[in-house]
């Protein structure tokens, strides 16, 4: 790290831009929207038509190929915008970087071990009941 | 130099607590509170579908609360809440491309916005309120455990 006392003002100011990431996160995010909207469709529409359904129509709906596929699409795609919509909020209100960084780290963490469960839980409902 | 110690007397910039929000500022915040709400509620359902798939029993001892009449209106809530959420997210990417960028055409498509979640709403509401008008139905959907196990293991035999 040079001396900041002898360090020009455009060395002073060097590196504290723009990292060149927000395209990326901004793209992402309005994608995940996009490809949400069927999948949340399927989803109101599982939740309408399973309104009363027993344990077994639900494990019966749930293994269906199509419902097994659009829902590990659903907790995936959900998950990683809200992971983006959550990481802004972080950054905006939270100006401790420190405690910015653990809650934008943990909370992907988290996100990561919840989608990983729901998944394997879609998996043991495709796998155990006969498809 | 005199000049210096006045910084103190400039006015405050509007900030949330004293600035009344304009129409588009409200959507705006309301939209991210809204998303944050979602978040919340989908961390909820995953875990309590997670939770059923494990452990069946909890299905039925669920069922007694999602039986309850208000939770159709909780329900019914939470989707205008999903339908609010997904059309600021088509207006966010209409922005992005360039369309509707300005304070006009902001109010229009939230409006846009505001009227086809309540429309959306109120046809799921439509298509679910043979509910209250048939309540045996219920009863007789909510099986006991051994019955369930039953049925599960006549599905596989299938």
């Amino acid at each position: 790290m040079p001396n900041k006392l002898i360090q020009s003002p455009l060395g002073k100011a060097r590196g504290l831009g723009s990292a060149h990431h927000g395209a990326m996160h901004n793209l992402a995010h309005d994608i995940t929207t996009l490809v949400n909207i069927p999948l949340v469709a399927w989803v109101i529409y599982s939740i309408v038509s399973l309104r009363s359904a027993s344990y077994s129509e639900v494990i019966a709906w749930m293994s269906h190929p199509v419902s097994i596929v659009a829902a590990i699409l659903f907790v995936m795609v959900a998950l990683k915008h809200f992971a983006l919509e959550l990481q802004v909020v972080f950054e905006d209100y939270i100006s401790c970087k420190c405690l910015r960084m653990i809650k934008v780290v943990g909370m992907k963490l988290f996100f990561i071990a919840l989608g990983v469960t729901t998944i394997i839980s879609i998996l043991k409902i495709a796998f155990t009941s006969g498809i | 130099m005199s000049e210096a110690p006045k910084i103190h007397e400039r006015p405050l910039s509007p900030h949330l607590q004293v600035y009344r929000l304009p129409y588009n500022a409200i959507m705006s915040i309301s939209g991210r509170m809204v998303g944050i709400g979602l978040c919340l509620s989908l961390i909820a359902l995953l875990c309590w579908f997670v939770a059923i798939v494990w452990n069946p029993s909890l299905f039925d001892q669920t069922k007694m609360f999602l039986d309850n009449p208000l939770t159709k209106y909780v329900a019914l809530l939470w989707a205008f809440f999903v339908f609010f959420y997904i059309g600021n997210g088509i207006r966010h990417v209409l922005w992005n491309i360039g369309v509707g960028l300005n304070q006009k055409a902001g109010i229009i498509s939230g409006n846009i916005v505001l009227l086809l979640s309540a429309v959306l709403t109120i046809g799921l509401w439509c298509v679910t309120c043979d509910e209250t008008a048939n309540p045996t139905t219920q009863t007789a959907v909510s099986t006991s455990i051994e019955e369930t196990m039953v049925q599960e293991e006549f599905i596989n035999a299938e």
